[in-house]
């Protein structure tokens, strides 16, 4: 374990308190400026090269996506801001200790990508089986507000200029999806996620520890009886008042979804007992069977927001996600389906590069985004760069949400951009392993 | 013309947790007029002994406060005390440590109705928000900034009111505090870790967390913010522009006291027109529907919070739980049935001449869309036996879409 400490000036201490208003003349290169370094002597990374990659990243044999009808997606949601750093360092780079001395992971213990890059030493099981890396995911005007930037994730607005009612998961349902399904995308947890909102189709929310089934009295006569009176209070119109309506459409998509979930086929035992262990294997099952379904949010639910103590805490929550994940991927080769679920993360933003007094990490800008499953394992974009940060000592954007969702859209579905997202952003090119 | 009764039974659904079997028959004879200032003259419920405060896995302090909800004899200050649970979040997943939260509990509750600016002063160092916000052992040097953002986005201020050097200036002028069980309050401030020097917050010079509260409380974008918040709470709609200014002027105009300010909201006209215009939340339905349907089963309870994502103590995240429609998702249709579908056949039900009355009665529905109506009419009819009868209509009566909402 690192002992160094280096004690590491913030730009404002050397601006010295109360002279704040001198603080918006300081450039990108500021905080390369204060530690005294040649910010002009190619002090920034080399470009990471794909083709540099080590032996070890992405043995398992590769597996090529299935025709795009019956593909799927899994969003895998590290809310609270999944520092993407600590996810892929960049040990390479001198800089990153110095920015970090207090929450730099030790080279000695992380696993190998390239010269530059490596991965996070919990995932190991990740790393053999390769993942696509995309690199500087974020915004071109970041927002260090959790609920906004999530706001804008859920939304897919990224430049928060719509006023948009649906999310990006559900506009790629009404994409994708049958109207006629009793749901084409489902968010797993407590209530739905405002990213799967959709116009067209349906999308539920499930209780990822529940059956999915309609509960009935136990009382011998009443079933019956007790689910005509359900459907009924359940219709519901144009003419009803709003929230009327939304509790009767509620009850009516849960009676339609409980039947498709009597249909879901068993568990599989390999999962572990952890949150995201629970909410994969259910997943599996969701999207085993051709019932509708295309796309599952799953909300992790990991406290990523690690203000204090991140190393630590960081650790747990990806050692959740390579045991999640893998017992995931495994479980979807077992049902002959491995060939036509996509998972991707997301995360609002990712974390501050200059680390504070509590161990930690505040609110930052760009992260890292994974994908695993039918993908060519590499790293794509570019490894934003340390010596280039923003005025709040964060991390510039390589390649915009936007673009990222993209991908998937393109990518993966093979539905234009411009239907789903903002602008017209060009999706990366070369992760789907078709 | 609407009915007193319907009127009682929406002023109860906003300010308490019921209403509970017999309620509205006590105060609707009065009239509204008569029953909201009941209501807003009617006593806090004296907290009591506090229940076990052992460390997790112990989680009676859950039970005691849903218990304390179902209690008939809870009103608006306790239902003031879960809002500033909601807005002024803490959450025990983090802090864990049920001394700090009981006695952060004890701080909302003792301010619901009264000095919000207190409040937040005595909450940005209590010993619970310290930890969950990582406001102890945040140093000047390099301070954390969590409670400083969340104080001003969250608590305070809203988006848009301060900058990102204003949550640098209040993490600076916050710093020094930890925590310390020795300590008087459970908190105490270091010096040499805080501030020497002042700066400069939205406009003021701060060096210290008491500046840094009267410095934002003084914000002409407090008042409106805050009697916004409320004004959703109890009216169950946003406030438009002219409304949202009224009460920010009100709550500005009474010194940020909480109580003048609801008074208003409750005696303005536009809040006994605003019925069953927002879902019952997770903590009103099912201490409604046990109610109801006799259950007194804390166990059961707590399951049930767990499942509809509402516990006591564990808000989800910061900014508290969420308002809004998402209440009436197809995952919450099913917690619904899974309670109704446990309903026993009530004896008063069972026996009543119209169980459908009685059913409506017993629910303290008081007003029944057409729909409702004749699903427990036409169950009434298909089941024979007047026990099971009252069974299937109060559990159909707890899962109808008037029940869901508030």
């Amino acid at each position: 374990m690192r002992t160094l400490r280096m004690k590491v000036l913030s730009r404002r201490q050397f601006l010295g308190y109360g002279l704040l208003a001198g603080a918006a003349t300081v450039g990108a290169g500021g905080l390369v400026e204060v530690l005294g370094r040649n910010s002009a002597a190619g002090a920034g990374q080399p470009a990471p090269s794909t083709t540099a990659l080590h032996p070890s990243f992405g043995t398992a044999p590769a597996v090529r996506a299935a025709d795009v009808s019956v593909r799927r997606l899994v969003v895998i949601d590290m809310a609270g801001g999944n520092d993407g750093v600590s996810m892929v360092p960049p040990i390479g780079d001198p800089l990153y200790a110095k920015l970090r001395p207090r929450t730099s992971l030790d080279p000695a213990t992380v696993l190998p990508l390239t010269a530059q890059v490596a991965l996070h030493p919990s995932l190991i099981k990740l790393h053999g089986r390769g993942l696509a890396i995309v690199q500087g995911v974020g915004v071109p005007t970041p927002d260090l507000s959790h609920f906004e930037m999530l706001r804008r994730w859920y939304a897919g607005d990224m430049d928060s200029t719509t006023d948009t009612l649906t999310g990006f998961l559900g506009r790629l349902c009404d994409a994708i999806g049958d109207a006629s399904a009793a749901a084409v995308g489902v968010s797993l947890g407590y209530g739905p996620t405002p990213a799967l909102v959709s116009a067209k189709v349906s999308t539920v929310s499930m209780d990822p520890y529940g059956s999915g089934g309609f509960p009935t009295p136990h009382q011998l006569d009443a079933g019956a009886v007790w689910t005509t009176a359900w459907k009924s209070m359940a219709e519901y119109g144009p003419t009803d008042p709003v929230p009327f309506c939304s509790a009767r459409k509620g009850a009516a998509y849960a009676l339609r979804f409980s039947e498709v979930a009597k249909g879901f086929p068993a568990a599989d035992p390999g999962f572990p007992t952890t949150e995201l262990g629970a909410q994969l294997s259910l997943a599996a099952r969701i999207l085993a069977q051709d019932n509708g379904v295309r796309v599952v949010h799953v909300p992790f639910l990991g406290d990523f927001d690690t203000h204090q103590d991140h190393l630590v805490r960081h650790a747990a929550l990806m050692t959740q996600l390579d045991d999640g994940l893998d017992a995931f991927l495994t479980d979807l080769q077992r049902r002959g389906i491995a060939d036509r679920v996509l998972v991707a993360t997301t995360s609002e933003f990712g974390r501050r590069m200059p680390d504070n007094a509590s161990d930690g990490l505040d609110h930052g800008a760009a992260s890292f985004a994974l994908f695993s499953g039918p993908v060519t394992p590499g790293l794509y974009g570019a490894y934003p760069r340390l010596d280039a940060l923003d005025r709040n000592n964060d991390l510039v954007a390589q390649v915009t949400m936007a673009q990222y969702y993209a991908t998937i859209a393109e990518g993966w579905f093979g539905v234009p951009a411009a239907d789903v997202v903002a602008g017209s952003p060009t999706p990366l090119t070369g992760i789907v392993a078709s | 013309m609407v009915s007193d009764r319907a009127l009682v039974a929406h002023l109860l659904r906003r300010t308490s947790f019921g209403p509970f079997p017999g309620q509205v028959d006590a105060l609707a004879p009065a009239g509204i007029a008569a029953a909201i200032e009941t209501v807003l003259s009617a006593p806090p419920l004296p907290i009591g002994p506090p229940p076990d405060l052992s460390p997790l896995p112990n989680r009676a302090p859950i039970a005691w406060w849903l218990a304390r909800m179902g209690d008939p004899n809870a009103g608006l200050a306790e239902k003031l005390t879960w809002f500033w649970h909601g807005h002024l979040t803490s959450s025990q997943a983090k802090v864990r440590d049920w001394a700090a939260m009981w006695a952060q509990h004890q701080l909302l509750a003792a301010d619901a109705l009264g000095d919000f600016r207190a409040m937040v002063q005595s909450v940005t160092t209590d010993p619970a928000m310290l930890r969950y916000l990582d406001g102890s052992g945040s140093e000047a040097a390099a301070p954390n900034e969590n409670y400083g953002r969340e104080l001003m986005e969250l608590f305070t201020l809203g988006r848009g009111n301060y900058t990102q050097d204003d949550v640098h200036a209040a993490a600076l002028a916050l710093s020094g505090w930890r925590l310390d069980p020795q300590a008087p309050g459970g908190s105490r401030f270091v010096p040499s870790r805080g501030l020497s020097a002042p700066v400069n917050l939205l406009g003021r010079q701060v060096q210290t967390a008491a500046d840094v509260v009267n410095t934002i409380c003084d914000q002409p974008a407090c008042a409106p913010f805050i009697a916004g918040e409320l004004f959703v709470y109890f009216m169950g709609t946003d406030p438009t522009a002219a409304q949202r200014q009224q009460y920010g002027d009100l709550f500005q105009a009474v010194g940020l006291q909480v109580r003048p300010l609801v008074e208003g909201i409750l005696r303005d006209p536009a809040f006994l027109l605003a019925r069953q215009t927002r879902p019952r939340y997770p903590v009103e339905w099912l201490t409604a529907a046990m109610g109801a349907l006799g259950f007194q089963q804390p166990t059961l309870a707590a399951q049930l919070c767990v499942r509809m994502g509402q516990v006591p103590f564990y808000p989800p995240n910061v900014a508290g739980w969420p308002v809004g429609l998402r209440w009436l998702a197809p995952s919450f249709a099913l917690v619904r049935a899974a309670l109704g579908a446990r309903a026993n056949g009530i004896a008063e039900v069972a026996a009543a001449p119209d169980a459908v009355v009685a059913t409506l009665q017993r629910c303290s529905i008081e007003e029944v869309t057409p729909a409702t109506q004749q699903a427990l009419e036409t169950s009434a009819t298909a089941v024979s036996d007047p026990h099971e009868r009252a069974a299937v209509l109060l559990g159909l009566a707890v899962a109808s879409p008037e029940f869901a909402l508030a």
